[in-house]
């Protein structure tokens, strides 16, 4: 019983790798569109950004930023 | 039990390398002086463009999509190789991978080229040539062996494509 069980499991876990294949180089045009990019628009996020980290009083977070001036 | 594990283990294995490694074709890009690879595909004018065709001359392939921006900014360049070694025997052939002709068809329309664009929507070909990046551009000698792989395109591809045509012509001249 625990065999057939655990062969059973086995050929399960097994039949999640059959939809794994490489993508091809010419394939991926559809990770070019602009929409699949991260940041579609980088100065709107950046606005964004300038009024999230005003208004919130929350600067920092996005990386390293600001050369200590105190200026925004 | 552990007879179990071992079995099921067992099977594992035997199951991810077919799925992962045995069914999908790893086909390695080709070497410097291995034989181009033939084909025969439609090209923009509705003809059969083969590569066996052009024996006997330089042949620069550059397989494209109209989506991968490098590929896009290399068309005036091979416009250019087009129409200054063209009459010299070298021949520019672009490989459109686009699964949309019409993406194809719309850039081109943008652009002016001279050269032949063969459409090859399923991919056949860049599997056979090995292709690992886009694009990928195969300088083809008169004696039909590939002389130099090039991937991606910049202004030093440019300028190593032309020097190596250059050679070329001055070697068999």
């Amino acid at each position: 019983m625990r065999f057939a069980v655990i062969v059973v499991y086995t050929f399960l876990l097994c039949s999640t790798f059959v939809g794994c294949s490489p993508v091809q180089p010419w394939e991926k045009g559809n990770l070019a569109k602009p929409h699949m990019a991260f940041d579609p628009d980088p100065t709107e996020s950046e606005f964004t950004r300038r009024v999230y980290q005003s208004k919130e009083a929350a600067r920092g977070g996005y990386g390293i930023e600001g050369g200590g001036c105190g200026c925004n | 039990m552990r007879q179990i594990f071992l079995y099921s283990s067992v099977l594992f294995n035997v199951f991810v390398n077919t799925t992962l490694f045995g069914f999908t074709n790893y086909a390695s890009a080709l070497d410097v002086g291995s034989d181009a690879p033939p084909f025969c595909l439609k090209s923009k004018n509705g003809k059969e463009l083969s590569l066996t065709s052009y024996k006997g001359q330089i042949v620069y392939v550059d397989f494209w999509a109209s989506w991968c921006i490098p590929c896009r900014l290399s068309f005036p360049w091979m416009n250019k190789i087009h129409q200054k070694y063209g009459a010299l025997g070298v021949k520019v052939i672009a490989v459109n991978l686009d699964k949309k002709r019409i993406d194809a068809e719309e850039f081109m329309s943008l652009v002016p080229h001279e050269f032949s664009v063969a459409y090859d929507p399923d991919g056949s070909t860049p599997q056979e040539y090995g292709v690992k990046a886009m694009p990928t551009s195969y300088l083809i000698g008169r004696d039909g062996k590939i002389l130099s792989t090039h991937k991606g395109f910049t202004d030093s591809t440019a300028e190593d494509v032309e020097r190596e045509i250059l050679v070329q012509l001055g070697a068999t001249k």
